[in-house]
């Protein structure tokens, strides 16, 4: 368990930056999610930390120590693979055992076993032990690529999309008993995703990352509620957040569960109104999204997403004027050149 | 019982066809097998057999019409060097496989993964090196041998043997370390180890059919190798089977067959009994590295 810190930290392919800068405080003991697109930089900054690359400039230190120059090995570092990474040729509790026959570090036989056995025990997999990796489903090569990586008790845990290859179903499920362990251990880990729901469910905190740059780091609600820039503001949420341009210079955003119609707004509350065409329904079960276009200051139509929650039972006429509202305190404000968030203040 | 007899069985045209293509199929499996086999088994049978039985008019290769004879082998192991001649040869090839791996493995593994694009045109190279037949080179390397002062010398093939296995193992492993996840390795690097132990303890074992092609394809070549064998070893007991064989057993244009092929058949069944009990790893070796890379 210690704190990792990253100064500066930049890595090039090349000419291209894949980590273009990256400053970062991970507290010990805490959870956090790299979330980004594909080729956002998240997988490399991930392997800078492990060691398995070498990055042009910058510092990262594990605890106390500056890490920079050293090798994966002497990091106190454990890594699970997006692929698993499992050794085809050992059983699953040679698999287990391989990080323990590393030089001096667990040089007796029985003590091995049986810390094999209790890796094996906490993600309840010690009925495999003789199994081959090619014999197991993916949720079990999962757990048995985290047993891996708890076995040597790592100072800090590195976790490259674990959840990625499960299938959906299973996926909720091993979400759950993720942060389970990590809670029982409490070994500070680093998550690398780039699936939003997987971020806001699992970490403490998260970091938003775009072209190898941190775009904003914080809570998952804060983030959610209070993105800093157009970029996460779109990334987080399924749908993204609406943007509509007011002006040259301002863009104004509101997520689609906040558009709703005049009724359902929360009685009392300042709020502005929309008026628009819904062209498109789609019932997802829990809630509907409705697909139109509002009208921008030049007169150009954008798309706009709403989401009903489905207590809102409310009968939605297609391509008919409807009139929407959000609420003022729902209304986010965004410079349209950089695309950073301005402060109410100023926007008014 | 009426309507039993009048369903005709469903089962009774196809299960006939089974049987019938099965036949035909074992027939035709022990025909091609039997092919395969039979210049072993007359070598077999003719090791055992008198001259006048060889030499008669019309008698078949595969029958003994006088009684079988064990002079031929007395002859060939006692009045011929050839065991001295297995001695050497199996001197050679374990020196010529060390050689090879020892050379192979690290080029391979370099050429597959540390230098990108680099290393498969560094690989083209090599296997270029590998077309270059030794008709061409056994002149010029003649002169090298003679230089270092090799010559009648086992030194010598174990020198120039690697020439030809090297570039062929080094492009057979490069396929097979292409094809072990590079992830494999950094898992190791990150469970505690070293890159070497890490290439030791996850990317040898799992090129494992690749090394045993290896191993086998450089022992045969060592085995069956003729120009630089003869070129390089002129004295009797320095020779291996591949010429010791020929120069003892075959004396202008007497060929003493019972002895040659009795030497011939004994040196193939090993080799063909490795073959065999490595024959799907050895498919597998060969065709990824003909694939990949």
């Amino acid at each position: 368990m210690s704190e990792v810190n990253l100064k500066g930290v930049v890595k090039r392919f090349g000419d291209v930056q894949a980590v273009a800068g990256v400053d970062l405080h991970i507290n010990s003991g805490e959870f956090l999610v790299v979330l980004g697109p594909s080729g956002c930089g998240k997988t490399t900054l991930m392997r800078t930390i492990a060691g398995l690359e070498k990055p042009e400039e910058g510092q990262i230190s594990i605890g106390a120590r500056d890490v920079t120059a050293l090798p994966p090995r002497k990091r106190g570092i454990a890594m699970v693979f997006q692929s698993y990474a499992l050794y085809p040729h050992m059983s699953v509790a040679g698999n287990i055992g391989f990080p323990l026959k590393a030089q001096g570090r667990c040089p007796d036989r029985a003590e091995r076993e049986q810390r094999v056995y209790q890796a094996a025990q906490m993600v309840s997999i010690e009925h495999l032990l003789d199994r081959r990796p090619r014999q197991l489903s993916g949720g079990e090569r999962q757990r048995v690529a985290i047993a891996r990586a708890i076995v040597s008790q790592p100072e800090v845990l590195l976790l490259d999309e674990p959840l990625s290859n499960l299938d959906a179903k299973l996926r909720a499920y091993a979400r759950d008993e993720l942060k389970g362990f990590q809670r029982k251990l409490g070994i500070t880990t680093v998550f690398v995703t780039h699936d939003q729901i997987e971020a806001m469910g699992l970490g403490d905190r998260i970091v938003v990352m775009r072209d190898g740059l941190v775009q904003q780091v914080g809570p998952p609600q804060a983030i959610y509620d209070r993105p800093q820039n157009t970029f996460v503001a779109t990334f987080l949420g399924s749908p993204g957040m609406n943007l509509q341009l007011v002006s040259d210079q301002v863009q104004r955003g509101f997520r689609p569960e906040h558009l709703l119609p005049l009724g359902e707004l929360p009685p009392g509350a300042a709020h502005e109104p929309f008026s628009w065409r819904v062209t498109r329904v789609e019932n997802l079960g829990s809630d509907r999204l409705l697909y139109g276009h509002l009208a921008d200051f030049r007169g150009e139509m954008q798309l706009t997403v709403s989401r009903l929650p489905s207590n809102v039972t409310i009968e939605i006429p297609l391509d008919t004027v409807c009139e929407f509202g959000v609420a003022h305190d729902q209304l986010h404000f965004f410079d349209v050149a950089s695309g950073e968030r301005l402060e109410e203040g100023v926007a008014a | 019982m009426a309507t039993l007899t009048a369903t005709p069985t469903p089962a009774g045209g196809p299960r006939l066809l089974r049987v019938l293509r099965g036949t035909l199929y074992t027939t035709a499996v022990l025909f091609f097998c039997l092919l395969a086999a039979s210049p072993f088994l007359v070598m077999g049978v003719v090791t055992f057999q008198t001259d006048q039985d060889l030499y008669r008019r019309g008698a078949s290769p595969f029958d003994y019409e006088d009684m079988p004879t064990l002079e031929h082998l007395d002859n060939l192991f006692n009045d011929t060097r050839y065991l001295s001649f297995v001695r050497n040869s199996t001197v050679t090839g374990i020196a010529v496989v060390v050689v090879t791996l020892v050379l192979s493995l690290p080029a391979a593994w370099a050429l597959a993964r540390l230098t990108g694009r680099w290393g498969e045109r560094a690989g083209m190279l090599m296997f270029i090196v590998y077309l270059v037949p030794p008709t061409l080179l056994f002149i010029p390397l003649f002169r090298i041998i003679v230089q270092l002062g090799l010559r009648d010398n086992l030194l010598s093939l174990i020198l120039v043997y690697p020439s030809i296995s090297v570039p062929f193992s080094t492009w057979l492993l490069m396929g097979f370390f292409k094809s072990i996840p590079p992830e494999l390795e950094e898992a190791a690097l990150v469970d505690g180890f070293t890159r070497y132990e890490a290439f030791w303890r996850v990317v040898l074992p799992l090129a494992r059919p690749g090394i045993i092609s290896v191993v086998v394809f450089t022992f045969t070549l060592t085995l069956h190798e003729f120009i630089y064998s003869l070129v390089f070893i002129s004295a009797s007991e320095v020779r291996t089977l591949s010429t010791g064989v020929p120069t003892e057993l075959i004396r202008g244009d007497v060929f003493f067959w019972q002895p040659l092929l009795a030497s011939a058949l004994l040196v193939a069944i090993p080799v063909g009994l490795v073959y065999n009990l490595f024959l799907d790893r050895l498919v597998q070796g060969f065709t990824l590295g003909a694939v990949k890379g």
